[in-house]
């Protein structure tokens, strides 16, 4: 149950992993997975794997969002990939594909 | 510095134990001859550890041990027997009359020390633990009451909402003792209803706090008859303001016609809305269109509304996503294929049935969220005579206002807004906005679209063409280089009515019609909306300017 982060090879994509649930608990977890490092990531393409996520709740949102604002990045230049039916149902239901790009 | 008393009635053991004291440090000694004269002195000096004898006459070690255990309660002051004896049972006995340890004679100072040292700081201990306890007390009280206080402001905030039974049923339940799911009902002034069922993200206190301001903001504009896409925008611009990021405001804004056959509805981040039919017939199933609110900037917002045509007894079913993702003990959801299922096949009982499937389902798991249901049965609601008509028949102060628009402005993204803005903030035209605001952009496009800009209005009867006439009109209103049209509103008294009397002229080449009532040759469709709405309407100087008589 962590977050992992990596860099692709040539330091043009920065990858969020999240294992596990996304919710409140996992605020600080996340908070770190962008901030350290932050001009390194800033200057990447970000993308949030929601691969071995199970669900989200609305904190997981504002959390988003928060990192959106804080790394300065433009609407949908973030993206959300491999999300399960759950998840695809909560960002549709929120349409959350006006501020991510969700894959 | 420390303060002990010592009990025994042999003065050579006082005074051998005193002097042991006083060498090992800051200590003052305080001496009792008997179990009965160490309670009397315990009362009076309050020391932190007692050295007591177990043989002595009038009271012995052990009857005084229970007696001063008894006063002292709460604080901890320890007792520690010393003692010749050395049965275990004796040793045993003392311990359980009170002691708190023992010491056998002969002792060393050291062990005295040791034994004095522990005790004290168990007693230490103690009393921070005490003093601890004192101050959570006090300040749990003070919460309560805090909380008290808090509840009361959301009672009162939130009770003007309008629950006739025969319209509207609700379940609310919230995870803790505040609240953050919002439903709020409000009869809308020209006939109707207003609705807003919403979940602030997160809960407690923090997620509550917000309901408080959308309270105030929606009953505000739903007393002045705004349309719903108008109260989302103030909405999602207030809690902008008052939100921290990441914290929004999921919602859906709801209006029933006063014949409760239209629905209107602004969706943002909230879970679908079912529509079924007095015989229980899945009639729609509505989707979220926008963001909650809080999260897009007000240039970013869309208020783009939903209409639906329904029937007088139909159902709306809302609800909060508290019930979708309430957890049974196996951390399965209860989901919403589920609830689907209990508002297609229950009947009437529907609303009923979710809740007690819903229980069923969640069993002993704690709540998790908050959860609101809500069923609005369509009725036809009357418009609300309110006391500012009685006013009105009493020398209503009469206005005039005027608006141009220059070529720049008819450029600019809704100038109808505005002028309909400006307009229902005029007295007594706020119960109107709605239809004047139809009127208003019928008016609009006719005077842009045929006399200023000229475009043949034949155009838009085919659906097909219907594109290439907003694409001529667009090309047409770049290249326009001056043009104006002139809006001017009074608030007139005829014949002992009032109405608001429109005149409405542009620059351009004027609308050759002369009528509105009854002419098939009308292209513009639009003019026959406005023939609908009003009392009177008619063009003068050669079409350029059209004037509008509507009754208040």
């Amino acid at each position: 149950m962590t977050i992992s982060t990596r860099f692709s090879k040539d330091n043009t994509v920065y990858t969020i992993s999240i294992d596990g649930d996304f919710e409140f608990s996992r605020l600080n977890e996340f908070r770190k997975a962008y901030t350290e490092n932050e001009d390194a990531i800033r200057s990447a393409k970000i993308v949030i794997d929601l691969d071995k996520t199970n669900t989200i709740d609305s904190s997981a949102l504002g959390m988003m969002l928060n990192m959106q604002k804080h790394l300065n990045k433009e609407d949908r230049e973030i993206s959300i990939i491999n999300c399960n039916d759950i998840v695809s149902k909560i960002l549709n239901i929120t349409n959350f594909e006006k501020k991510f790009k969700v894959e | 510095m420390n303060k002990i008393l010592i009990v025994d009635d042999i003065l050579t053991n006082r005074f051998l134990l005193s002097q042991m004291l006083v060498a090992l440090g800051d200590f003052e000694v305080v001496e009792a001859v008997n179990g009965k004269e160490a309670i009397t002195l315990f009362e009076e000096t309050h020391p932190d550890l007692i050295l007591m004898d177990v043989n002595m006459p009038v009271m012995d070690g052990y009857e005084s041990a229970t007696a001063i255990k008894k006063l002292c309660g709460n604080q901890y002051t320890p007792i520690i027997f010393v003692t010749a004896l050395s049965s275990e049972a004796s040793l045993a006995n003392s311990l359980d009359s009170g002691g708190d340890d023992f010491i056998s004679k002969p002792f060393s100072a050291e062990v005295l020390e040791s034994k004095v040292n522990v005790h004290l700081r168990i007693r230490e201990l103690n009393l921070q633990l005490n003093h601890k306890n004192k101050i959570l007390t006090a300040h749990n009280e003070q919460l309560s009451h805090e909380k008290e206080l808090i509840e009361h402001f959301f009672e009162n905030a939130l009770k003007q909402s309008f629950l006739d039974k025969d319209v509207i049923k609700y379940h609310m339940s919230s995870m803790s003792t505040f609240n953050g799911d919002v439903f709020l009902v409000k009869r809308a002034p020209q006939g109707g209803l207003y609705l807003v069922m919403g979940d602030f993200s997160g809960h407690g206190l923090t997620a509550a706090m917000g309901t408080l301001p959308v309270a105030l903001i929606f009953f505000k504009m739903a007393e002045a008859g705004a349309a719903v896409g108008d109260i989302a925008r103030e909405l999602n611009f207030e809690l902008n303001k008052l939100l921290p990021v990441g914290m929004f405001f999921a919602a859906t804004l709801l209006e029933l016609n006063s014949r409760g056959d239209v629905m209107t509805v602004w969706m943002g981040g909230v879970p679908e809305l079912y529509c079924l039919s007095k015989k229980g017939d899945l009639k729609e199933v509505i989707h979220s269109k926008h963001m909650p609110l809080g999260i897009l900037g007000d240039s970013e917002f869309s208020l783009a509304t939903q209409v639906f045509d329904v029937e007088i007894e139909d159902k709306i079913y809302l609800y909060s996503d508290g019930i979708i993702e309430a957890n049974n003990p196996q951390g399965e959801q209860f989901g919403d294929a589920r609830l689907k299922d209990i508002l297609i096949n229950e009947g009437d009982n529907r609303f009923d049935e979710v809740i007690i499937k819903l229980d069923q389902f969640t069993g002993e798991q704690n709540q998790n969220d908050d959860i609101t249901l809500v069923e609005l049965n369509c009725k036809s609601i009357p418009a609300l005579i309110d006391a500012e008509e009685e006013v009105f028949d009493n020398n209503a102060l009469l206005w005039n206002i005027s608006i141009s628009l220059s070529a720049e402005e008819m450029r600019a993204p809704n100038p109808v807004n505005k002028i309909s803005s400006i307009l229902s903030a005029m007295p007594h035209m706020s119960r109107h906005k709605g239809a004047l605001h139809i009127i208003l952009t019928e008016i609009y496009s006719n005077a842009l679209e045929h006399s200023i800009l000229n475009i043949n209005s034949e155009l838009k009867i085919d659906e097909e063409n219907f594109v290439e006439y907003y694409n001529i009109r667009d090309e047409a209103l770049l290249k326009l280089e001056s043009a104006t049209i002139d809006f001017n509103f009074s608030l007139i008294v005829n014949d002992g009515s009032y109405y608001l009397d429109m005149k409405v002229s542009d620059s351009g080449s004027g609308y050759h019609n002369k009528s509105l009532t009854n002419d098939e040759m009308l292209h513009g469709r639009g003019l026959n909306i406005i023939g609908g709405l009003c009392d009177k309407a008619f063009f003068s100087d050669d079409g350029k300017t059209l004037n509008i008589l509507y009754k208040l």
